[in-house]
């Protein structure tokens, strides 16, 4: 009874001791096989896009821990600052109106619609953003006011600098869903990718032309009409 | 004691009504106040300024046009503000007696139905501007009131439709002496008018820095026309008077009528937020008994916004 115990106990061990080897192998692997991804981005007329929202979504999912929680999209001089956000679900964004003048920030989008009436300074409660998906905020006292907000569900995303250049490190190998989205693309860019030590795509996004703010009138007195 | 008070009470409660309305309106009473100004010179150029219906008649003029205005936003609630503000301008011809200079005033209630960018805006305006012309049997005063609506259309588009009210008044100056007899019943002063007009306005989106608004107007009731004595003229004019600023035997001449007037016009954004823009209009009058004009302009401008 007692070899019967011992046989056991040999085997319950001897199971757990490869459990951990496999844990410490595998975490030593994790941290080993991580790579980088380097992007470079144009419209059709080789102009770098600036404010491209590129996201590395993992094919094989797995929980992955919210980085930042907490936001900021600003008004300022009657326009939202940044206009293109990216940000994880279940970020809390505020929204500070740094106008001297009220504004009423809002959404319609599905992924996260809210409203916040004729404010100054900054609302009390931030608005949280727990659905990933795009939303699109707009200022219902000055219409040509346009922000967007990425939502996504993964650690790897980036936006494109004045460049047209994204550069995220810290990914580990595997294989990824790779999306691009811009305010004007004509089509939604993804495709699934494979992360290794240093992976870099020259990347040409289709765009529609930048139109012209409403802001500026072109008719005299047009802006006084009420 | 209560009588006093009796006889002060309505005056009291008018004065309080007028400083709230004051205070509600004042740019300093809160933040829900926006301040807008808007500077702009206009070269044109017309091909019949004094809307003659006859060849021989028309004056060709170039203008120089200068505006400055300051207004205000004041948000009353979610969708509703009111604006109001006042402007000047100076307007200056190459080759017609009329230089003016014009201040202006205007009131208006606006009213956004729905929530978002897309949503129509009701308006509702008045306003009134005070001309004064370096002849002055043409200064006068303007009053019109207006009903519009308008919203965009997509990326690409905006539009509007309104509905308008024009009164036009004259100082009072006798514009009649010399009038030949034959004329004395319709001797009055005829720019003594008033219409009515509805427009429709769009404009397209081309680009980040081309824009391109049009308009068509059609207006109905008094329209005027200035021309030498012809008997064919005044057979149908509602009133005469002499067009002191043009010289002798020139006459304007009111009739009941009505005109079509339309404009394009390509606007481009300069870098500093102001715009450039390049407009051709043309308005087509005609009178009940037919009497008609038209008129052509071309004009290029600099508008500044800030």
């Amino acid at each position: 009874m007692t070899n019967l115990f011992n046989l056991a106990s040999m085997t319950f061990v001897s199971a757990k001791t490869l459990f951990l080897l496999s844990a410490i192998v595998g975490s030593t692997n994790t941290l080993a096989q991580r790579g980088s991804a380097s992007l470079s981005l144009t419209d059709q007329k080789g102009v770098a896009l600036t404010d491209a929202v590129v996201t590395f979504s993992a094919v094989a999912k797995h929980p992955t821990e919210l980085q930042e929680n907490k936001a900021v999209i600003d008004q300022i001089n009657k326009e939202f600052e940044p206009q293109v956000s990216v940000v994880q679900a279940g970020t809390a964004i505020s929204f500070p109106n740094n106008d001297n003048i009220l504004h009423h920030v809002y959404s319609f989008s599905k992924t996260k619609s809210f409203d916040l009436p004729l404010y100054a300074g900054t609302p009390s409660e931030p608005v949280v953003f727990d659905t990933p998906g795009l939303v699109t905020l707009g200022c219902n006292i000055h219409d040509w006011m346009r922000a967007y907000v990425v939502v996504v569900d993964t650690p790897f995303y980036e936006i494109s600098n004045h460049n047209g250049s994204v550069e995220i490190s810290d990914i580990p190998y595997g294989e990824y869903v790779l999306e691009v989205w811009h305010p004007r693309q004509r089509q939604p860019f993804k495709d699934t990718v494979n992360i290794d030590e240093g992976y870099s795509l020259n990347l040409e996004i289709a765009t529609k032309p930048q139109l012209r703010s409403r802001r500026h009138s072109s008719g005299k007195g047009s802006r006084y009409k009420p | 004691m209560t009588d006093i008070i009796r006889k002060h009470q309505p005056t009291n409660v008018k004065a309080g009504v007028i400083l709230s309305l004051i205070y509600a309106l004042s740019p300093h009473s809160c933040l829900a106040v926006e301040a807008f100004n808007e500077l702009s010179v206009d070269v044109s150029y017309l091909d019949n300024v004094g809307l003659s219906s006859v060849e021989n008649d028309k004056t060709k003029s170039s203008i120089l046009e200068v505006n400055a205005a300051r207004f205000y936003r004041k948000t009353l609630g979610v969708s509703e503000s009111v604006n109001y503000g006042a402007n000047l301008r100076t307007r200056s011809y190459s080759n017609y007696p009329c230089n003016q200079a014009s201040v202006g005033i205007a009131l208006g209630y606006r009213k956004k139905l729905g929530l978002g960018f897309d949503k129509p805006i009701f308006s509702a305006t008045w306003s009134g501007t005070r001309h004064v012309y370096n002849v002055s049997a043409r200064n006068r005063l303007d009053s019109e009131v207006s009903l519009s609506v308008s919203r965009p259309f997509g990326e690409h588009w905006d539009a509007s439709i309104s509905l308008s009210k024009r009164w036009e008044i004259p100082d009072r100056i006798n514009q009649t002496v010399g009038l030949p007899d034959s004329l004395q019943d319709i001797a009055s002063n005829a720019l003594d008018k008033e219409s009515i007009q509805v427009a429709i306005a769009t404009e397209y989106y081309a680009s980040s820095t081309w824009s391109f608004p049009a308009s068509l107007s059609f207006s109905n009731g008094d329209i005027t026309s200035g021309a030498r004595y012809r008997p064919a003229l005044s057979n149908d004019a509602r009133a005469i008077s002499n067009d002191v600023g043009m010289g002798n035997n020139w006459y304007i001449y009111r009739y009941e009528g009505s005109a079509w007037s339309a404009s394009l016009n390509a606007s481009r954004l300069l870098s500093d937020g102001s715009s450039l823009n390049f407009g051709i209009s043309r308005v087509d009058a005609r009178s009940d008994g037919n009497i008609r004009y038209d008129r052509n302009s071309l004009s290029i401008s600099w508008i500044k916004n800030w």
